[in-house]
Formats: C-alpha cells, sequence, structure tokens
C-alpha cells in the first residue's frame, strides 16, 4: 500500500514537470481529437498574440499549419505556396522597408499621388522570383561558375552595384522608383538567397522547391533568416507521426511563453514607464542631443529598462516564428534561450539571438576561419570574429536599413553609421576577448561562479545597449554624452 | 572507415563530456543541429579535423553539415584521403 502523496508535493510535482515531455499528452497529440485541439489553441494564441497580423495573412499562417499537420508528406509543396499566397495576402508585410517605396515615390514623383503602390510591389517581386528561379537552377547547371562558388560575395557584390547606380540618380522618375523597389526587396531577401545558393553547392542538396519556400517562410522571420537555410530545416523536419506530435507540443508550449512574456512585458511597461514615468530610451537620448537631459537617474533607470525591454523583445518575436514553425513539423532550436543565465560575452550573444549569431557564423565566421592565418590559433579566432560580429553586423544592418539610404543619400547615410559601427567593433572586442581570455571564477560558491559573470555580462550588453543605434541623425559623440552625462560629468 | 570512425567518436566524445554532456548518441545523430555543440565548438571540431586528419575547408569551401555527425565527419575524412 502506498503512501498518499500530500497535496504540496503533488502541486510542487506537477509545477517541476515538464508537461511537453509528458508521454500521454504526446500520444494525445498524434490522434486526430489531439491535433485539432492543438490547432485550435495555436490559432487562439496566435490571434492574441499578433495584434499586428491582418485576417488574410492570419488565414494564410494558420491554414498552412493546419495543412502541414495533416499532409505533412506534402510540407516541401506546401511551403513554396505559403510564400505566394503570404504576399498575396500582404503586399506590405512587416519584413519589407515600406518606407524606402515611400521615400522613392515622395522624391521623384511628388506631383503623382496616383501611383498603386501595391501593383508596383507585386510587380518588382515577380521581376526578382522570375530571376531567383534562374538563379536557383543556374546553381545545379553551372555550380563552378565563381558566383555559386562565392554566393554571398557575389550577392552583396550585387546589392551593393545597384545601389550605388540607384543612388547615383542615373535614372528619374517612375523607372528610378522601380529601381529603389527593387533593390529593397533584393536586400529583404538577401541572406535567404545567401543559405539557398550556399545549399546548393553541396552534394546533398535540397529541393528547389524547398529553397523558394523558405525565401522567408511562412511562419515569420526578420530579414535574419528563422531556420536557417533548407539543409538545417531538412535536418530538423518531424518524419514520423510521434516526432510531428513532440514538435507540435514543444511549439504550443514555446508560443504560450511568448504570451505570458508579452503579458509580463506589458505590465513591465506600464510600471516603468507608466507608474514611475521614466522615459523611454529613445526620448532620453533625443533629450540629451537636445540639451534637455533627464537626472542621471532617470537615465539609468531608462537604460537598463531599455535592455530588459530588448531583451523581451527579440525573446518574444524570435521563439513566436520558432513557435509557428515547431507547430508546422519543422522542430527549430529556439531564438532566445535563457540569455540571462549567460556567465561570458560570447554565450550571451548565442543565448540572446541564436540564427542572427548563427547567420554571421555561417556566412562571416567560417568562410574567414578556415581561410586566414591558419597557423595562428588566437589572431585566426579574433579576424573571424571580428569579421562576423563586426564587420558582418555592419553589413546586415546597413543592407536592412535601406530607407535612411534613400532619404539622406548614400554617403550621408554611411557617415551617419558611425554610432552603429562603433557598437559592431566593440561587441566583436568584447566576443573576441570572451573567447580568447574566458573568465574563470576563482570561486566555487553560486555568488563568485554564476551571479558575478552572469553580471558583468549584463553590465556590458547594458553599456553597450546605448550605442546600439541605427537612427543615421545622432552623432557617436552625442551617444558618448548620454554615457558621461550616467556618470554625472556632463 | 571503422578506425577512422572509432577515432572521430572518441574524440567527440571526450568534448562533449568536457561540456558536461555525457548523453549517448549514434553516428548518424546531429550533434550541431540538435544544439548540443554550438558554433564555437565547430571551430574547435574544425582544428581538430585539420590537425588530426589534414583536412582543409578553404578550396571546398566550410559547411557546418560536413561535420554535423560522426559519419558526416568520416565521409570528409575518407574523401579527403581519395583525394
Amino acid at each position: 500500500m502506498t503512501e498518499p502523496r500530500l497535496p504540496m508535493s503533488a502541486l510542487k510535482s506537477l509545477l517541476l514537470t515538464d508537461l511537453s515531455d509528458n508521454p500521454k499528452l504526446l500520444s494525445l497529440a498524434e490522434t486526430s481529437e489531439g491535433k485539432i485541439l492543438l490547432l485550435s489553441l495555436f490559432g487562439i494564441v496566435l490571434e492574441i498574440g499578433n495584434p499586428g497580423l491582418n485576417m488574410p495573412a492570419f488565414g494564410v499562417v494558420f491554414l498552412t499549419v493546419v495543412a502541414c499537420t495533416f499532409y505533412d508528406k506534402h510540407r516541401m509543396s506546401i511551403l513554396p505556396t505559403a510564400v505566394l499566397l503570404l504576399l498575396a495576402a500582404d503586399p506590405f508585410p512587416y519584413w519589407f522597408t515600406n518606407d524606402v517605396l515611400k521615400l522613392a515615390i515622395s522624391r521623384e514623383l511628388p506631383a503623382e499621388n496616383t501611383v498603386n503602390v501595391a501593383h508596383m510591389r507585386y510587380e518588382t517581386l515577380a521581376v526578382f522570383f522570375v530571376l531567383y528561379v534562374a538563379l536557383l537552377h543556374g546553381a545545379l547547371r553551372f555550380r563552378d561558375l565563381f558566383i555559386y562558388r562565392r554566393p554571398l560575395v557575389f550577392l552583396l557584390s550585387t546589392f551593393f552595384a545597384l545601389l550605388f547606380f540607384v543612388s547615383a540618380k542615373i535614372l528619374h522618375g517612375l523607372a528610378q522608383v522601380y529601381l529603389w523597389s527593387f533593390v529593397s526587396v533584393f536586400g529583404t531577401y538577401l541572406w535567404f538567397m545567401a543559405y539557398a545558393l550556399t545549399d546548393l553547392q553541396t552534394k546533398d542538396h535540397s529541393p528547389l522547391r524547398l529553397q523558394f519556400g523558405l525565401l522567408h517562410p511562412f511562419w515569420g522571420s526578420s530579414s535574419v533568416p528563422h531556420g536557417k537555410g533548407a539543409a538545417y530545416i531538412r535536418k530538423v523536419m518531424s518524419r514520423t507521426p510521434q516526432e510531428l506530435a513532440l514538435s507540435q507540443v514543444k511549439g504550443m508550449k514555446l508560443l504560450l511563453i511568448c504570451l505570458f512574456f508579452r503579458g509580463v512585458k506589458f505590465v513591465f511597461d506600464q510600471l516603468m514607464h507608466g507608474y514611475f514615468h521614466v522615459p523611454q530610451f529613445v526620448d532620453a537620448i533625443k533629450a540629451q542631443v537636445n540639451g534637455t537631459p533627464f537626472s542621471g537617474s532617470l537615465c539609468w533607470a531608462s537604460l537598463i529598462s531599455a535592455y530588459f525591454e530588448w531583451v523581451f523583445f527579440i525573446s518574444i518575436i524570435g521563439n513566436t516564428f520558432v513557435g509557428c514553425a515547431r507547430m508546422s513539423g519543422f522542430y527549430l532550436l529556439r531564438n532566445t534561450y535563457k540569455p540571462i543565465r549567460a556567465t561570458s560575452i560570447a554565450e550571451f550573444f548565442n543565448r540572446f539571438f541564436y540564427y542572427f549569431k548563427e547567420l554571421l557564423v555561417d556566412m562571416f565566421f567560417f568562410s574567414t576561419f578556415v581561410r586566414y592565418f591558419r597557423k595562428q590559433k588566437r589572431l585566426r579566432i579574433a579576424f573571424a570574429t571580428f569579421m562576423a560580429a563586426g564587420i558582418g553586423n555592419m553589413l546586415y544592418h546597413f543592407v536592412r536599413d535601406l530607407d535612411w539610404i534613400v532619404g539622406m543619400g548614400f554617403w550621408k547615410a554611411l557617415i551617419g553609421y558611425q554610432t552603429y559601427a562603433f557598437y559592431c567593433v566593440v561587441l566583436a572586442a568584447g566576443i573576441i576577448s570572451s573567447q580568447l581570455w574566458p573568465y574563470k571564477p576563482r570561486s566555487t560558491t553560486w555568488f563568485g561562479a554564476k551571479f558575478v559573470p552572469c553580471f558583468g555580462v549584463f553590465v556590458f550588453y547594458c553599456f553597450l545597449h546605448i550605442f546600439d543605434d541605427t537612427d543615421r541623425m545622432r552623432t557617436l559623440g552625442q551617444h558618448f554624452d548620454f554615457l558621461f552625462h550616467l556618470f554625472g560629468l556632463t | 572507415m571503422s578506425d577512422i570512425r572509432t577515432q572521430l567518436r572518441d574524440h567527440m566524445q571526450a568534448f562533449l563530456q568536457s561540456k558536461g554532456d555525457s548523453a549517448p548518441f549514434a553516428d548518424s545523430e546531429p550533434l550541431f543541429t540538435n544544439g548540443r555543440l554550438n558554433s564555437l565548438d565547430a571551430m574547435e571540431t574544425v582544428i581538430y579535423l585539420e590537425e588530426n586528419f589534414g583536412i582543409s575547408f578553404a578550396q571546398s569551401g566550410f559547411d557546418q553539415t560536413y561535420i554535423d555527425s560522426i559519419e558526416a565527419m568520416a565521409k570528409l575524412v575518407e574523401a579527403q584521403k581519395t583525394n
């Protein structure tokens, strides 16, 4: 006869148990009834957690997940269909810097107010897709060509050549606007294309329809491919009913965690900016620039608050994308995983924004690491890390923020990039030192071994956040003014 | 081939154990894609393959799938020997 369990110990056991590993739950998720239950819950969570998603786009995402659930063997065809349907539902999804088109039209066609911007976007996308499909086919037939052996060099060179041409204003009027539109689309999809062309160089490459289906996959991404490329997707794709059930249950868990954190962030925002009247960080910087700075204590509060808000934001957005991917049977690793627990600068970068880190590593780190300073280990690591976290980071954000170049012109936008460039250099230096001279705690206590290094990482990234500013209107000096103001030096 | 696999397996097992991960793994199991190893570990693995098997990624280019499992690494080493 077993001893009855006390209510408190049973509760404690329930709370500590990861329900997503519960065999009964996983078995239920394999049944049709279980799938319908999961999908219904998914629909509710997707709607509540993403108020910015318009109804047609919501419908596409939801129905694609349903299709991937019940027709999982046809995922390779479902994904590219979803890409096209999503764009048909909304030609201006969040991943396009839509200001580029509006700015270009206002500059080139100021008297015109009858331009159908949606039609213009569709026409540009059609041209881009035709060229992209041709590029993919070419990768299989002409793999020895330079553009396919060094795809990132080709893509970045093409992008910057187009950018120089359009910035030189050789064309005018509608032609110039269409060109800006094309450059914007090209820049948005650049990193997805890079993954696709890299994968097509391998012997065991993925089919072309999957490459197309990952051109900004339906589950969501920023300009950073959340899910990397087709090679990674094929490895994490569920192949059995058990794997699908596990992926979907874990996905649902992640989406519920994201929903919870949305609530926490909302309360945090209300508390900090509503109740305690802490200024938003961007307002604190602006006030400093305008010569009417907030008090030192408010600036400190603003900076620390901004750090946590940023961690919340990236975690919620990125893991929502991952949750949707898992619901469709692609068991991606989380984008953000307990970053506060990082005990080194390099580890935080890995935990905070995994897919951005992977992008920089895949596209910049290893291609540099295998080629340069192979006989000098430390220099090899340092240079490759600089190329990734420094140069790659700069290039990624410069390509992403095209609206500044349309608005200011190429050279002014480049000069205005000084603050973020400084941020990238310091970040790279921090990661390099963390890799080459890792912190060795002298104490084995929790305080010495965990708290101290975690706090050190927090301090580094908190101060670095001052310079995490891609706004081109504020100078590096103005950001240093803010830093000095924190310590009462200005 | 089996000697190479054994050598690779012993090395990766010791490497994982040094990181506090002593869970077993099959030769075909993806170690990086599954998150058991990260890109810093990939760097160490690249150095190991270069120093112990003379692998050079400079010409062929590097892709993490080449080192994602014991099986993948063994194929890489065999291909290098054949070339």
